[in-house]
């Protein structure tokens, strides 16, 4: 597993931004690749991701997700598709309490082999409020058959923002 | 200098299983990468068993040694699914819905112990893939080999007969250094 990108935001609470592009990144050289995101939001909402195409552009297409999702109020199970956001990063209920850093896995599967589905796969902590944890296991997939050469990680909700993160990007072949 | 050193690659076409062997004391922990997994005929469950080197190498460990924990996340299925079972002889690798060009299964696993007669082996799995048209399927879970053998590496096959094979596929293995 090799080190291939790293990438820090830094701001503050009155410096806000609600995408953070990564693109680029994904060859053919590898064939998984290991993201690993810590980042802190302004609102008690989801971040999501989209890819990106060699064109630099958010990909079109519907993506399907699964989302298993344990938090104090028990186990949940989603099913859905989207045009606007694929897998849910961060249950961000509070994600604007920096009391740590939400930590994500983002996995990505052969993105760069226009003939397969992009597959992706995140695990993530987020914090819920004083006493309680979630954990995050999502499964998603692009629709369409077509290279995918990087990422945006996104704020879902209209006004929320992305207030600061750290990312590292690993490839193995 | 890469922590994951390759032992192995391989490509499986219309395969009967995907065995693979590799497993030794040269490391306690292994990395299992399946990519781009599909059956021959969907509704299948991919299952699993651990392969040892007596009477020769890449023997199926069958017997009924094994025990599972896991979640299973399925647009079939209105909550998660657990997959536990104790004493079983065919745990759960993943569940494959369909079985269309450019839609296969991605799987990781750690494998703990594997080559140590002294331990039983342990093994974390994730597996993400297509489902079908509108969906995904998505699980975890853990097993356990509740026998002290060595393990020389693991025999991936379907569960549905003979009739299914295993259509494509393609298998990394790594060592993960230690020191």
């Amino acid at each position: 597993m090799e080190l291939l990108y790293t990438s820090t935001l830094n701001t503050d609470l009155d410096d806000a931004h609600s995408e953070f592009e990564c693109n680029n990144i994904f060859t053919t050289e590898y064939h998984t690749y290991k993201i690993f995101i810590r980042a802190i939001g302004n609102q008690s909402t989801y971040k999501t991701y989209r890819l990106m195409n060699s064109s630099g552009q958010i990909t079109t297409s519907t993506y399907a997700h699964d989302s298993i999702h344990f938090r104090n109020s028990g186990v949940a199970n989603t099913d859905s598709t989207s045009t606007t956001g694929a897998g849910f990063m961060a249950d961000a209920h509070s994600l604007r309490d920096i009391r740590f850093q939400p930590g994500i896995v983002f996995t990505v599967f052969n993105p760069a082999d226009a003939n397969y589905k992009t597959v992706c796969r995140v695990e993530g902590i987020s914090d819920y409020d004083a006493n309680w944890i979630t954990f995050e296991s999502n499964g998603s997939r692009e629709s369409t058959l077509q290279a995918v050469t990087g990422f945006a990680y996104r704020a879902y909700g209209i006004g929320e923002d992305i207030e600061g993160m750290q990312i590292e990007v690993y490839g193995i072949k | 200098m890469s922590a994951l050193v390759k032992i192995s690659e391989q490509t499986f076409t219309t395969a009967a299983d995907i065995t693979i062997t590799g497993f030794t004391t040269d490391y306690d922990i292994y990395y299992l990468n399946v990519q781009k997994a599909r059956t021959t005929q969907g509704n299948a469950y991919l299952e699993f068993r651990f392969t040892t080197n007596t009477p020769s190498a890449g023997t199926p460990i069958t017997d009924s040694d094994y025990q599972q924990s896991g979640y299973v996340g399925h647009a079939a299925f209105t909550s998660p699914a657990a997959w536990s079972s104790s004493g079983t002889n065919s745990p759960k690798w993943t569940y494959i819905s369909q079985n269309n060009n450019g839609e296969g299964y991605y799987n990781e696993a750690w494998i703990f112990n594997p080559a140590d007669a002294t331990q039983e082996t342990t093994m974390l799995v994730t597996a993400t893939g297509n489902a079908r048209s509108d969906a995904v399927g998505h699980m975890f879970t853990s097993v356990r080999l509740t026998q002290n053998s060595v393990v020389d590496g693991i025999q991936i096959y379907p569960s549905g007969g003979a009739s299914y094979s295993v259509q494509e596929a393609e298998v990394y293995l790594y060592g993960l250094k230690t020191s």
